[in-house]
C-alpha cells in the first residue's frame, strides 16, 4: 500500500490489518506515521521516485498493490511536484509491479480525474489512471468523491476545522453544486472488497456515498452533526480565485486554486457499477457524519466502529489470569477488539492453559504473572479467578503498576475488598470491576432517565433476580462461602445490588433474610427491604433455585412521584403521569433491540453485548488513562451491600 | 432458499424458556411448555399452517414432540442446533461436565453408544489432554445420535460455538464440523451465528467454503454485527445463503420485515411461536412473501 500515512490510507491500512490481512505499507521516511501500529502491519520506506525502494517494498509475498499515493490538491499547488509524484510516480510503482510479478493494482483516482477538470491535480491524477490502464495488469481503478471521516488528516478534517473556527461560514461558489461525500470506511471496504473480485479487472468504478448532496447541504449537514448553527456568506467563484491566490504563498492554505477550479462541477458520481459488480452499499451521509463525529465524542461505554490506534492511543498488550469460563468469555471479546492484545494465558492448572490453547488463541501460556512479565511487556491484566484470590493476586499486580480489569465481586468478604481498594493509595493503576449490566445500554437508558427527573423522585423499588441452576447440593468453590464469600447473593445477585446502587446510591440500611433449599454450605435465595440514602426503598428478591429461568434474568420497577419505570434485560417501560418533554403520558417501551449498538455479540442471551463494551471501556480507559465506568469503589459499595445483606439475616437490621 | 427447501422454519427458543424479547414472562413459558405434549402441539398447529421445518437444540421434551408431529406430517423437516450450550452449562452446573456427559450418553441407543464409544477410544489420548475440537467432535456425535430418526438434512452449528471459534480463530474446527457433518451423517453443514459481519470475511480469508447460515437479519438491524449496514452490504455482495433469524427484534414480523427480507434476496427465515393469535397468519405470511 503506497500512500498508507495519509488520510484514506491509514484508514485503509488499520482496517485491511483488523480483517486479518497482512500489510505492508510503503511511506517516506518523512512521512507522519503515528496512525500506523508497526506490531500489525509491515512499514517500510521508501519513494515513489526512487524505483529501488519500489522494488525493495515489493518483494514477495506481496500479491496486491494499493496504489493511495498522491500529491493532492489539499497542498499549495506545484504542477512540476504533482507530475512527478501522480505520473511518474505512478508510472515507477507500474514499472516495479512488473519487475515484482504483482498481478493485482488498484489504482485510487479521484472524481477530479476528468477532462473537464482543468484542475493540477486533476489532470495529473487523470494522467496516472491512463498509465494505470495501459498497463498489462490486472488493474482497478477507484475514483471516490469527497472522502470524509473521522481523524485530523485530510481535506475533510481541514474544512471542519475551518467550520469550527469561523463564526461565518464561507460558501465557495454557489453552493449548489451536487456532490456525493463518501464515509472513509465505506471506502476502505469497498477497496478491499473489489481485490479479489475478477469481475472489477480492468474497470474503474465511480464511488461515493448513498447522499447526492449539494456542497451547502453538506456544510449544512456537517454543522448539524456538530450540533451548531452558523450562518453562510456565498464568496463568488472570483472572489474565491482571488483569495486563492493570495493564500497561494502559504506552505497550508485553506483552499488552493485547485480547489476552487472544482467548485463549478457536479460531482454526480453514479455508484450503480459498483452497486451491482461487486454490492457496493454506502452509508447515508446523515449516519456516515453522526459516526464521524461520534467516534471522538461517544462516551467510553458507546463503541467505536474501527477505532484506529494512533500513538496517543496505542494497543493494549493485555494478560488474562484465570482460564474458566470468564477468562474464556474476555480472551473471545478482546480477540476482537482491534484495539487489545492478547500476550499471555495464565494459570496455575496447565492442562487447563492446554485447553484453551486448542480452541485458537494463539497468546503463549504461563504459570505465572512473573514468568509473562520476564517474557513480555504487559499493560494490563484480566484477573478472571476465583474470588477469594483476588486480593493476593491483586497485591502482586498493583506492585507492578499494571492496570487491573478483575472479575466481581471485588473479593470474598469485605475485608479483602477493602484490602484491595486500599492498595489504590499512591498509585495510579487503571482499575475496573466486572459488573457488566452497567455497560448493558438498558440500564444506562434507565439510569438516563431516573436522573433526568422525568419519574419526579424515585419513592419505591422492588427489584428480582431469578436463575435455575441448584436443585441438589453442590461442590466447588462456588458453594464454599469461605472461597466465594456466600451463594447467590455472592455470585449472581450482585449484579443486581450494583444496579441499585447504580441508580439509588449508596444504601442506608437494609433487613434480610436468607434461605438455603438444596445447598448445604451457602444460601440459595434472599429477600431484603432496603433504604437507600436517597431516600428511595424497596424490595429485593432472589433465587437461583426458582424453575422457568435457564438464562438469569432481572427485573426492577421504579414507582416515582411522576410515574413508573420498568427495567429489565430486554426492556424498559415508562409510564408517566404527564408529558414531560418529547415524552408523552402513558407507557412508552424501548426494546433492547432499540439500544444495542455493540460490534460483536459472543451470547446475546447471557448479556454479551454489557461484556462486550465492558472490555471495549476497560481497554478505552488505559488508552486514555481515564477512569472506567465501573471502577473498584464501586465495587467497594456493592461488597458493602453483600456484607450487610448477610449480616442482617443473622443480625437484623443493619444500617450502614 | 435453503439447499433442503425450507422456507418457513420454526425455532423453539420460545418454547424451552429462553425467550430473548417478549412480552410474556418466563413462568408463563415453563408453566405452559413443561411437556412434549403442549409444545408438540404447537408443532401441529406450525405443520398445518405450512411450516417446512423446525430448527431446535438437543431437547428431549423438543424431540419427543417432533418425533410425533412427524408421524403426522412425515415431510416436516428437523435441522439440529448443536451442541446444546444452554442445556450443557446448565447440566454442568446441576451435574459436573461428567455428570451431564453420563446424563447424554445415558440417553442414547445401545447401538449409537457403542459406535461412539469405539470411536471415542481412538481418540482418547486427544481427550486426555483436553483438547476443545476432538472433545467438540464426541459432542457432535453425542448430540446428533438423538436426531439420527428424524434424518435431518442440515445441522447449523450453534452461535456461541461458531462465534466463540470465529473470535478465538479456531479455523480447524470449522473444517471439522463440515467433514463430520457430511460423512458421518450425510447431512449439509450450516453456521449459526449472531455476528455474520465477522464471519463471512472470515471463511473467506481462511479460505473455507461460505455454508447455509442462520443469523439475526431484521429491519431493526438487531443483532446484525458487526452493523446492521455491513450485513447487508455482504448480503448483495457474496454468494450467501441465509436463512434470516430473529426477524423481528421486539414481536411478530408484519408486511416491513417481508419487504426488508425480500429486498435482500432472503428466502428462508426462522419464526418463533409469540402467541396463539398470530402465530399460523404469521407462517402463513412468511410463507407468501418469501415465496413470492
Amino acid at each position: 500500500m503506497t500512500g498508507a500515512s495519509g488520510f484514506l490510507g491509514a484508514h485503509l491500512a488499520n482496517y485491511a490489518a483488523m480483517s486479518g490481512r497482512d500489510v505492508r505499507c510503503l511511506i517516506r521516511r518523512t512521512s507522519d506515521a503515528s496512525s500506523l501500529d508497526p506490531k500489525r502491519m509491515q512499514i517500510c520506506y521508501g519513494d515513489l521516485l526512487d524505483p529501488a525502494s519500489l522494488r525493495a517494498a515489493l518483494e514477495p509475498p506481496v500479491r496486491t498493490v494499493v496504489h493511495c499515493a498522491a500529491t493532492t490538491s489539499e497542498t499549495r499547488v506545484d504542477y512540476a511536484q504533482s507530475f512527478k509524484v501522480n505520473v511518474e510516480g505512478t508510472k515507477n510503482l507500474l514499472e516495479a509491479c512488473q519487475a515484482q510479478g504483482i498481478e493485482r493494482f488498484i489504482m485510487i483516482s479521484t472524481q477530479s480525474a476528468n477532462e473537464k477538470n482543468p484542475s493540477t491535480y486533476g489532470r495529473t491524477k487523470l494522467a496516472g489512471d491512463v498509465l494505470v490502464e495501459e498497463s498489462k495488469l490486472g488493474y482497478t481503478i477507484l475514483k471516490p468523491s469527497t472522502i470524509y471521516g473521522p481523524g485530523a488528516k485530510g481535506l475533510f478534517a481541514k474544512m471542519v476545522r475551518l467550520i469550527d473556527g469561523v463564526p461565518v461560514v464561507p460558501i465557495l461558489g454557489s453552493g449548489s453544486r451536487l456532490i456525493r461525500p463518501i464515509h472513509v470506511f465505506d471506502l476502505s471496504e469497498a477497496i478491499l472488497h473489489c481485490e479479489g473480485l475478477q469481475q472489477t479487472f480492468g474497470k474503474t468504478y465511480d464511488l461515493g456515498g448513498r447522499d447526492l448532496v449539494s456542497y451547502e447541504d453538506f456544510i449544512s449537514l456537517i454543522l448539524g452533526a456538530r450540533g451548531k448553527r452558523k450562518p453562510f456568506v456565498r464568496v463568488s467563484l472570483p472572489v474565491c480565485q482571488l483569495l486563492a491566490g493570495m493564500f497561494s504563498v502559504l506552505k497550508n492554505p485553506p483552499f488552493t486554486h485547485d480547489n476552487v477550479m472544482g467548485l463549478n462541477q457536479n460531482q454526480v458520481c453514479n455508484i450503480e457499477a459498483a452497486r451491482s459488480d461487486f454490492g457496493f452499499n454506502p452509508r447515508g451521509l446523515r449516519e456516515g457524519l453522526r459516526q464521524t463525529f461520534a467516534a471522538s465524542a461517544e462516551s467510553s461505554t458507546a463503541p467505536v466502529r474501527m477505532q484506529t490506534p494512533t500513538k496517543e492511543r496505542p494497543i493494549q498488550n493485555v494478560a488474562i489470569i484465570g482460564l474458566g469460563k470468564m477468562g474464556l468469555l474476555h480472551s473471545a471479546i478482546l480477540s476482537v477488539l482491534p484495539s487489545a492484545r492478547i500476550v499471555a494465558l495464565v494459570d496455575q492448572d496447565e492442562s487447563l492453559g492446554a485447553h484453551v490453547r486448542s480452541m485458537g488463541p494463539q497468546a503463549p501460556f504461563y504459570k505465572s504473572i512473573d514468568e509473562v512479565l520476564s517474557a513480555t511487556a504487559v499493560d494490563a491484566v484480566f484477573v478472571c479467578t476465583p474470588a477469594f484470590t483476588h486480593y493476593p493476586i491483586v497485591r502482586e499486580l498493583v506492585g507492578k503498576n499494571l492496570n487491573i480489569f478483575l472479575e466481581k465481586p471485588l473479593a470474598e468478604s469485605l475485608d479483602s475488598a477493602q484490602k484491595i481498594c486500599d492498595l489504590l493509595q499512591g498509585k495510579s493503576i487503571i482499575h475496573a470491576v466486572g459488573y457488566m449490566k452497567g455497560h448493558n445500554p438498558i440500564y444506562g437508558r434507565a439510569k438516563e432517565i431516573i436522573e433526568s427527573g422525568v419519574l419526579g423522585e424515585a419513592i419505591l423499588f422492588r427489584s428480582t433476580l431469578y436463575l435455575s441452576q441448584v436443585f441438589s447440593p453442590k461442590g466447588g468453590w462456588v458453594y464454599d462461602p469461605k472461597k466465594s464469600g456466600g451463594g447467590i447473593v455472592a455470585n449472581s445477585t450482585c449484579h443486581l445490588l450494583f444496579l441499585l446502587y447504580w441508580l439509588f446510591g449508596p444504601m442506608r440500611s437494609v433487613c434480610a433474610q436468607v434461605r438455603s433449599f438444596h445447598s448445604e454450605h451457602v444460601e440459595d435465595a434472599a429477600t431484603a427491604l432496603m433504604e437507600f440514602k436517597n431516600g428511595t426503598a424497596g424490595t429485593l428478591d432472589t433465587s437461583w433455585s426458582t424453575p422457568g429461568y435457564p438464562v438469569e434474568q432481572t427485573e426492577i420497577v421504579v414507582q416515582g412521584s411522576g410515574g413508573i419505570l420498568e427495567i429489565s434485560d430486554t426492556q424498559l417501560r415508562l409510564y408517566l403521569n404527564q408529558n414531560a418533554g418529547k415524552l408523552e403520558k402513558g407507557w412508552t417501551t424501548w426494546h433492547r433491540a432499540e439500544m444495542d449498538k455493540a460490534d460483536f455479540d459472543l451470547s446475546p442471551q447471557y448479556g454479551g453485548e454489557g461484556y462486550y463494551n465492558e472490555d471495549l471501556n476497560f481497554i478505552e480507559a488505559c488508552q486514555r488513562k481515564e477512569t472506567p465506568r465501573v471502577s473498584w469503589i464501586d465495587g467497594l459499595r456493592v461488597q458493602e451491600m453483600m456484607d450487610a445483606i448477610y449480616r442482617s439475616a443473622s443480625e437484623g437490621r443493619v444500617t450502614l | 432458499m435453503s439447499p433442503s427447501g425450507a422456507q418457513v422454519i420454526l425455532g423453539t427458543t420460545n418454547l424451552s424458556g429462553s425467550r430473548l424479547l417478549g412480552r410474556k414472562s418466563a413462568e408463563d413459558d415453563a408453566g405452559r411448555f413443561r411437556s412434549a405434549i403442549e409444545i408438540g402441539s404447537v408443532f401441529n398447529e406450525a405443520a398445518v399452517a405450512g411450516v417446512d421445518a423446525v430448527a431446535t437444540l438437543n431437547q428431549l421434551e423438543i424431540l419427543t414432540a417432533l418425533k410425533k408431529t412427524r408421524q403426522v406430517f412425515p415431510d416436516l423437516q428437523v435441522y439440529p442446533i448443536i451442541p446444546n450450550v444452554i442445556g450443557y452449562v446448565r447440566e454442568a452446573t446441576d451435574y459436573g461436565l461428567v455428570g451431564a456427559a453420563r446424563r447424554r450418553i445415558g440417553q442414547m441407543a445401545l447401538l449409537d453408544l457403542f459406535q461412539i464409544g469405539v470411536r471415542s477410544a481412538l481418540k482418547a489420548p486427544r481427550v486426555l489432554k483436553r483438547d476443545f475440537n476432538t472433545l467438540m467432535a464426541i459432542l457432535f456425535e453425542v448430540e446428533l445420535a438423538s436426531f439420527k430418526s428424524l434424518e435431518p438434512p442440515s445441522v447449523f452449528l450453534h452461535p456461541q460455538i461458531t462465534d466463540l471459534a470465529l473470535s478465538l480463530g479456531n479455523r480447524a474446527l470449522f473444517e471439522l464440523y463440515f467433514k463430520t457433518m457430511r460423512t458421518r451423517f450425510g447431512a449439509e453443514p450450516g453456521l449459526a451465528t449472531n455476528n455474520l459481519g465477522w464471519l463471512l470475511p472470515k471463511l473467506q480469508e481462511w479460505k473455507l467454503e461460505t455454508p447455509l447460515v442462520l443469523t439475526p437479519f431484521n429491519p431493526d438491524g438487531f443483532l446484525m454485527k458487526p452493523s446492521q449496514p455491513a450485513c447487508e452490504a455482504l448480503l448483495r455482495s457474496a454468494s450467501c445463503q441465509v436463512v434470516a433469524d430473529k426477524v423481528d427484534a421486539t414481536a411478530n414480523p408484519n408486511q416491513r420485515t417481508w419487504n426488508y427480507l425480500r429486498s435482500y434476496g432472503v428466502r428462508s427465515a426462522l419464526i418463533e411461536f409469540w402467541d396463539d393469535q398470530s402465530f399460523g397468519a404469521t407462517i402463513k405470511q412468511a410463507r407468501k412473501h418469501l415465496a413470492g
